[in-house]
């Protein structure tokens, strides 16, 4: 099930909130995980059964390794708990992968598996992981009661595209956590925002770049490559932070306060400020748990710039199972590296202007080493983009989508920032003293954006079917 | 502080619950007349259709299978309170957001709703120009008769300084100059439709043209084929409708367009006629009318001129002249025939998109004199049976 859908807000959310509140505190984890296993059952009714077995296997885990703290057995438990969940992640994610590849080099045929990947796998595994880990070292108690540990695994609001919620991070919430009408209110507002941002900006520009990027690379303009890939630009931040706010804000709503995932990362001045506000749950993920194991930066300049290059080819592979993910983890591995040698100095110097286009240049070339599985038209798209494709500057196309888009670009562009945020903010503090003038203003924007974005939501299954007689 | 949390959160749940309830509650319609679909039933459940999914065919064709929790979905998005007043928000907003498209229609000048024509497929296109030759070589041969082609430019050529700025829209002109090339007896009636363009000659808020338009049409068809013109005086103009919001409208739902008027131009000799509409080779409906009232009820009311596409339409005049006309064609055919019923003793329509039997033999049961292929330009461009013109 997906959040932005009319059968989860008019269906599953009501059913579930309402059940949730009027059931007592004991048995609200309870609601949560039986709700949270139909959220997922909902579009994989055989899959959950792969993730029921893998959070078996880890609550076992964590209390093992509990029982076995700071004594020998621990380590072992550990690794085998690591080997076990990269195991089947690997297995269902990457074993097609590795099978067309072995393939093709040796020339033989080993039947591909098709299977097809369980929704949301790398994210649970992820949380998983971090549990046992956490647990080994003495960072969390290992949970005992295995609904309240299903309910952190499975919670529907980060289930199927994160944030990755560490086990810390909400291991006392689980036990103590106090719903209020604040923090519901803050969860509304939250959640209508994230809504809007996906339905009205995320998918509006998608239909873009999924209008160019279907067509042939040699029929666009320079213009229109270079719209494409703003486009692919503005959706994967729209789409994912999106999801990622309506995540926090149903976490909020039943008494969950998750970390923030983005931090307006467009606004960056460097690569590695970029990585410090994109995806940061992610990030920070590889940093606790590879990045830092590994020895980080304290064995020297050669062994930190081995450690980036594993940790960002595994953030690439772990984005997808193909050549392209793993070549835009290497992009962003050698760029970080470089400015960790010398460019973060040499930017300093420069003025912020010049950082910001340096650092959007990147980003955008790097989304489309990302958009293509097929790394050879990913290629030509980028020759196209600069020039070399043999494409006309610019055509009607490219005009039409820009001037018929001109708005919602707008709108896009002032979204990356953290200005209409801070806006509303101090447009509500300054009638913060008349609760009623704040009051209108909060909830009729928030009524107008939810009205559009149902609007949206119901067009989308909108199929006018003109010759149904044939 | 406090208040207005309170406040949100008994909006947030009042409103989210009380659609939720509605939609629960509200009585099921099983037909959207705006989007001529049957909307879907609630979905029967089993372990079999929510573990291995009901078998269904897909847009492209293709056969797979669909698991319960999908269909539930769509049972819930069909039957979601005022779909049809959502959906027209949706436009507004873009409307008001300056897009100058929804749903694959421009927002064009002074009213009208065209739809989209931004690439083709060459390969096809090519591919029905070849038939239609072949078919006019054969039909030459064997009988004796030069099929004539019209290709009709559609309202986004004809009209085309009314779209917006820099639509990227296939230039309808070009591919035009290569039919007249390539196929014997083709009919051009740019230049006649141009002469006329600021007189209502395409619908608003529908792809066909209006009966004025095809008044015009007909006239060059007239000039071609050797048969006098008749004025436009000749004719008495009917309304059909007043309330017309075609597909255009139904694709683009703007609350803002007015409905437009159908005529219907009656010639005033109106002979006796008898149309017959057969399918599988039998008569499933005759009358004695080119109108079929009961359209006019509904939403497709373009539909009521010939009964909409049927298979195969006979029309029998009371001109005992012994020419007999075929028109292989899609629906803007559909309101050309009515013109026609004054030169002819027969009219047959045939739709190559529902008869699949011999044209060629047809022309020889039939007895058939004249031919002609009639298409709106974009339909010819994207029809995938044009090849059966050829079937011996």
């Amino acid at each position: 099930m997906v959040f932005s859908s009319l059968n989860f807000m008019f269906v599953f959310l009501p059913i579930v909130f309402g059940v949730y509140f009027i059931s007592p505190k004991k048995i609200k984890n309870f609601i949560l995980f039986i709700a949270s296993l139909i959220f997922y059952a909902w579009g994989e009714p055989l899959y959950v059964l792969l993730m029921l077995f893998s959070t078996l296997i880890n609550f076992g885990y964590g209390a093992l390794v509990q029982k076995y703290h700071r004594r020998k057995p621990s380590k072992w438990i550990l690794v085998s708990s690591v080997i076990l969940n990269l195991g089947i992640l690997g297995f269902f994610k990457y074993t097609d992968f590795f099978i067309s590849n072995f393939n093709a080099w040796f020339g033989i045929g080993i039947p591909l598996l098709r299977l097809t990947l369980p929704i949301g796998i790398s994210f649970y595994t992820f949380q998983m992981m971090s549990y046992v880990i956490d647990v080994y070292r003495g960072d969390a108690r290992a949970q005992t009661n295995f609904i309240s540990f299903g309910a952190y695994v499975a919670l529907f609001p980060q289930l199927v595209a994160g944030p990755i919620v560490r086990y810390t991070t909400i291991a006392d919430q689980l036990q103590n956590r106090r719903e209020s009408t604040e923090m519901f209110a803050a969860g509304v507002q939250r959640f209508v925002t994230g809504l809007a941002k996906k339905v009205l900006l995320a998918n509006t520009i998608g239909q873009i770049w999924t209008q160019l990027s279907s067509m042939d690379a040699s029929s666009l303009s320079v213009v229109g490559t270079w719209i494409g890939a703003f486009a692919f630009t503005m959706q994967i931040y729209f789409d994912f932070s999106a999801y990622s706010d309506m995540a926090i804000g149903l976490g909020q709503m039943v008494g969950f306060q998750f970390l923030e995932n983005f931090d307006y990362p467009y606004i960056s001045r460097s690569i590695t400020e970029f990585w410090r506000r994109w995806h940061i749950s992610l990030s920070t993920w590889f940093k606790e748990y590879v990045y830092i194991p590994l020895g980080g930066n304290r064995h020297g300049l050669i062994r930190q710039i081995f450690n980036i290059i594993v940790v960002w080819f595994c953030t690439g592979f772990w984005h997808g199972a193909s050549w392209n993910f793993l070549f835009w983890g290497g992009y962003y591995g050698v760029l970080l590296i470089l400015e960790k040698i010398f460019l973060l100095k040499f930017l300093k110097k420069i003025p912020a202007v010049f950082c910001h286009i340096y650092t959007m240049f990147f980003v955008i070339v790097g989304w489309v080493f990302f958009a293509f599985d097929d790394m050879e038209k990913g290629w030509t798209y980028l020759k196209g983009m600069f020039g070399f494709g043999g494409l006309s500057i610019v055509d009607n196309m490219s005009l039409y989508l820009l001037f018929s888009n001109l708005v919602l670009i707008l709108i896009l562009l002032a979204g990356c920032t953290p200005w209409p945020a801070r806006l509303g903010k101090k447009v509500i503090s300054a009638v913060e003293t008349r609760t009623w003038a704040a009051f209108i203003l909060e909830n009729a924007y928030l009524l107008v954006i939810f009205t559009i974005s149902i609007a949206f939501l119901v067009n989308s299954t909108y199929n006018p079917f003109l010759y149904f007689r044939f | 502080m406090k208040v207005r949390a309170v406040a949100m959160t008994v909006i947030f749940a009042l409103l989210v619950s009380t659609i939720a309830i509605i939609n629960a509650v509200l009585p099921k319609k099983n037909f959207s007349e705006n989007e001529n679909r049957v909307l879907a039933d609630f979905p029967k459940f089993t372990l079999e259709s929510l573990f291995t999914g009901t078998p269904y065919v897909d847009d492209s064709g293709r056969e797979t299978k669909r698991i319960w929790t999908t269909d539930f979905e769509t049972y819930i998005s069909d039957h979601f309170m005022l779909r049809d007043q959502w959906v027209g928000l949706k436009s507004l907003v873009e409307l008001g957001a300056q897009k100058r498209d929804a749903g694959g229609v421009y927002f064009a000048k002074d009213g009208y709703l065209m739809e989209q024509f931004w690439s083709y497929d060459y390969g096809r296109l090519k591919g029905n120009v070849t038939a239609i030759k072949q078919f006019t070589e054969t039909v030459d041969q064997q009988f004796g008769i030069g099929v004539k082609t019209m290709i009709v430019p559609t309202a986004n050529d004809i009209l085309k300084e009314k779209l917006p700025l820099f639509a990227p829209e296939v230039d309808q002109q070009e591919l035009l100059a290569q039919m007249k090339q390539e196929i014997p007896g083709f009919i051009d009636v740019t230049d006649t439709l141009i002469a006329h363009k600021d007189e209502n000659i395409f619908y608003k808020t529908d792809h066909h043209w209006t009966s004025l338009g095809v008044y015009y049409a007909y006239q060059e068809f007239c000039k071609q084929i050797g048969i006098t013109q008749k004025p436009l005086i000749a004719y008495q103009p009917e309304v059909l409708s007043d309330q017309f919001l075609g597909t255009t409208y139904s694709k683009a739902n703007l609350y803002t367009v007015e409905p437009e008027t159908i005529y219907y131009y009656k010639s005033s000799g109106s002979p006796q006629l008898k149309v017959e509409y057969f399918a599988g080779g039998e008569v499933i409906k005759t009358s004695d009318s080119l109108i079929e009232q009961e359209y006019l009820e509904q939403k497709d009311k373009y539909s009521a001129f010939l009964n909409g596409n049927q298979p195969v339409t006979k029309i029998t005049t009371d001109h005992q002249n012994g020419k007999k006309l075929l028109i292989v064609k899609d629906s803007y055919a559909n309101s050309f025939a009515p013109f026609v019923t004054d030169d002819y003793q027969e009219i047959h329509l045939v739709d190559l998109r529902a008869y699949k039997q011999s044209t060629l033999q047809y022309i020889e049961q039939s007895g058939i004199t004249d031919v002609l292929v009639l298409y709106n330009l974009k339909n010819f461009v994207e029809d995938s049976n044009m090849y059966l013109l050829n079937r011996a």
